[in-house]
């Protein structure tokens, strides 16, 4: 329905990491693997810097069954895929064969961990990544057990990829598979919940604007975020988020009446 | 201070601007800048999300209008129901507000209630013969009571049949529903199923011990996770509908209005085959999560639909009216 630059993904609103993440010591370069569970997923539109890490966490997963690393490895790989498919990075076909690997390593990091909320995000958003990339059918099988994953890390560790869990939570009750689920009511709680986490996040903005002010057409509750959505979009720490911000205010008269 | 012909250019004004506001509702399909190249605001919508069968219905919509009158028409899209927020979105395709609505089945029975007949329990033996029926007689019956509300029939689609899904017991015989409780639905169809099957009503669907919806519904609200059993009744037709507003045809220009006119009748025959090669992905998930799957064998269907003889009956309405014409269309099969 949406034009294929716009087609945002439900699952594609992810953020960079946050200014300090947890667990990364001042001075570790980002898209650098340090000590296990303290990797900062670079997102600033090195293509580079992104395989070199995807390298890095490849031989360390292989190595030994660190749920920390696995669980790197699957936003780096989904990180890749997101940047191949709005930044149009090398071929587009390989976007589902990272999206397909984030699977992959999330499954492994919860083999390790079971019931570890960083995993359970990656798998939760990597399965539905890969479903918007499918189409209909797979949407349909896949949003109802996204969502119920989703559910569990947004209460228990709402901080992950800066309020990602509350994102996806909106995008399902805003555009839900089926019409009869849908709930704006809740979408904002789930889109304002994610600005909780962190007001700064392009991502954040984004959802806010794509899962609930688009959809209820509530201009009020927009017009206090298109300047948000000009400033974000020259960002330089999200460079998916920020090309997304810069379509979104270009063209949000298109999506109102 | 102004002279005579200034008051009269800023009377004039002011009538204008008047005419303008009465003509509010009408003023999305004007043309947003004057000449010859006047650009065309259209307003496309449905209630469904954007990567669903019935919105990219829609794009079959808009592409002979952009394809054939290039720069002519500004198509503005609308998903997941942002055009009906306010009013019911038929009513506004009918004002002329809203150009062109991919309508879900409840949508249309909100405006149509005698589209409920299309609801009627085991009116059909199967999608073959329910898909022939709205090809042609049901299409037609639908077309001439839309036209009557101001709206034009583009397709009928997707369509999709309604399954029982119950958390307690397989419902593979008419008397394995009774007693048990059902989602009390706004359709009267729901009620006479659930009547001919002895099953009680529940207000709360989250209570309900069986539920009456299409396979899409089920797997998007999440209800095949937890097992369950899974009838394969398909023992009522859901079809959502692709209008355009009349009054807003009439308001083109005559090359426009032909481009319109040419949309193909068989518009809706992809979507329905989205929404259906669906199904065996479903089914896949359904079993995943260990819901035990039934299908009806032939003694056991025609149980079914003589149990619900009754129900089919309340729903066929009077003669002449749209809920006659499909059930004597859905008879003759």
């Amino acid at each position: 329905m949406a034009p294929a630059a716009l087609a945002l993904s439900a699952c594609a609103t992810t953020a960079p990491p946050a200014a300090k993440p947890i667990g990364n010591p001042a001075g570790i370069e980002s898209g650098t693997l340090s000590q296990p569970g303290e990797v900062a997923v670079p997102r600033d539109g090195d293509p580079a810097k992104l395989a070199r890490l995807i390298e890095q966490l490849e031989q360390r997963a292989n190595g030994a069954a660190d749920p920390r690393a696995l669980s790197a490895l699957a936003e780096a790989h989904f990180v890749m895929a997101e940047s191949i498919a709005v930044l149009g990075w090398k071929d587009q076909g390989e976007a589902p064969a990272h999206y397909a690997a984030s699977t992959r390593a999330a499954e492994a990091a919860l083999t390790a961990a079971a019931g570890d909320p960083v995993a359970t995000y990656w798998l939760a958003a990597s399965r539905c990544a890969s479903a918007e990339l499918e189409g209909f059918a797979a949407i349909v099988q896949t949003q109802a057990s996204a969502r119920a994953m989703l559910s569990e890390v947004a209460r228990l560790a709402p901080q992950i990829d800066r309020g990602g869990a509350h994102r996806l939570l909106a995008s399902f009750a805003a555009h839900p598979a089926h019409p009869s689920l849908r709930d704006l009511e809740l979408a904002r709680q789930h889109a304002d919940a994610a600005l909780q986490v962190d007001a700064r996040a392009a991502a954040n903005v984004i959802a806010f604007v794509e899962h609930y002010a688009v959809p209820a057409q509530n201009r009020a509750a927009l017009e206090d975020k298109r300047k948000q959505l000009v400033e974000h979009s020259s960002a330089t720490d999200d460079a998916v988020a920020a090309l997304r911000a810069g379509q979104l205010a270009a063209t949000i008269e298109d999506r109102l009446e | 201070m102004s002279t005579p012909v200034q008051s009269r250019g800023r009377r004039a004004l002011a009538r204008l601007l008047v005419a303008a506001a009465l003509l509010l509702p009408f003023a999305a399909s004007i043309p947003d800048r004057a000449g010859a190249q006047a650009r065309w605001i259209v307003k496309l919508g449905t209630a469904a999300f954007a990567r669903s069968p019935m919105a990219e219905l829609l794009e079959r919509v808009a592409a002979p209008l952009e394809a054939e009158h290039p720069g002519r028409f500004w198509v503005k899209r609308f998903a997941d129901g942002a055009l009906a927020r306010e009013q019911p979105a038929l009513a506004r395709v009918a004002a002329g507000e809203v150009h062109g609505y991919a309508a879900t089945y409840d949508e249309l029975v909100e405006a149509l209630p005698d589209a409920a007949a299309l609801n009627a329990p085991f009116a059909f033996d199967n999608d073959r013969d329910a898909d022939a029926v709205m090809r042609k007689e049901g299409s037609a019956a639908l077309e001439g009571a839309l036209a009557a509300k101001g709206v034009r029939l583009v397709a009928v689609a997707p369509c999709e049949s309604r399954v029982l899904f119950s958390r307690t017991r397989a419902l593979g015989k008419p008397q394995d529903a009774s007693g048990l409780s059902v989602a009390r639905g706004k359709n009267p169809a729901y009620a006479g199923l659930a009547s001919a099957l002895s099953m009680t009503t529940a207000d709360d669907p989250a209570k309900a011990d069986v539920h009456d919806a299409t396979l899409t519904q089920l797997a998007a609200s999440g209800a095949l996770l937890g097992g369950g059993h899974l009838t394969l009744t398909d023992h009522a037709l859901e079809c959502g509908v692709v209008v355009l507003s009349q009054r807003w045809i009439h308001g083109l220009p005559q090359q426009m209005q032909k481009t319109v006119g040419k949309l193909p009748r068989d518009l809706g025959e992809e979507a329905t085959k989205a929404q259906r090669a669906a199904r065996a992905g479903i089914l896949e998930l359904a079993k995943k999560h260990g819901v035990e799957i039934t299908t009806l064998d032939a003694k056991d269907r025609r149980a079914f639909v003589e149990a619900t003889r009754q129900a089919r009956a309340s729903l066929s309405g009077e003669p002449g009216s749209v809920a006659r014409k499909l059930t004597l269309a859905a008879q003759a099969k």
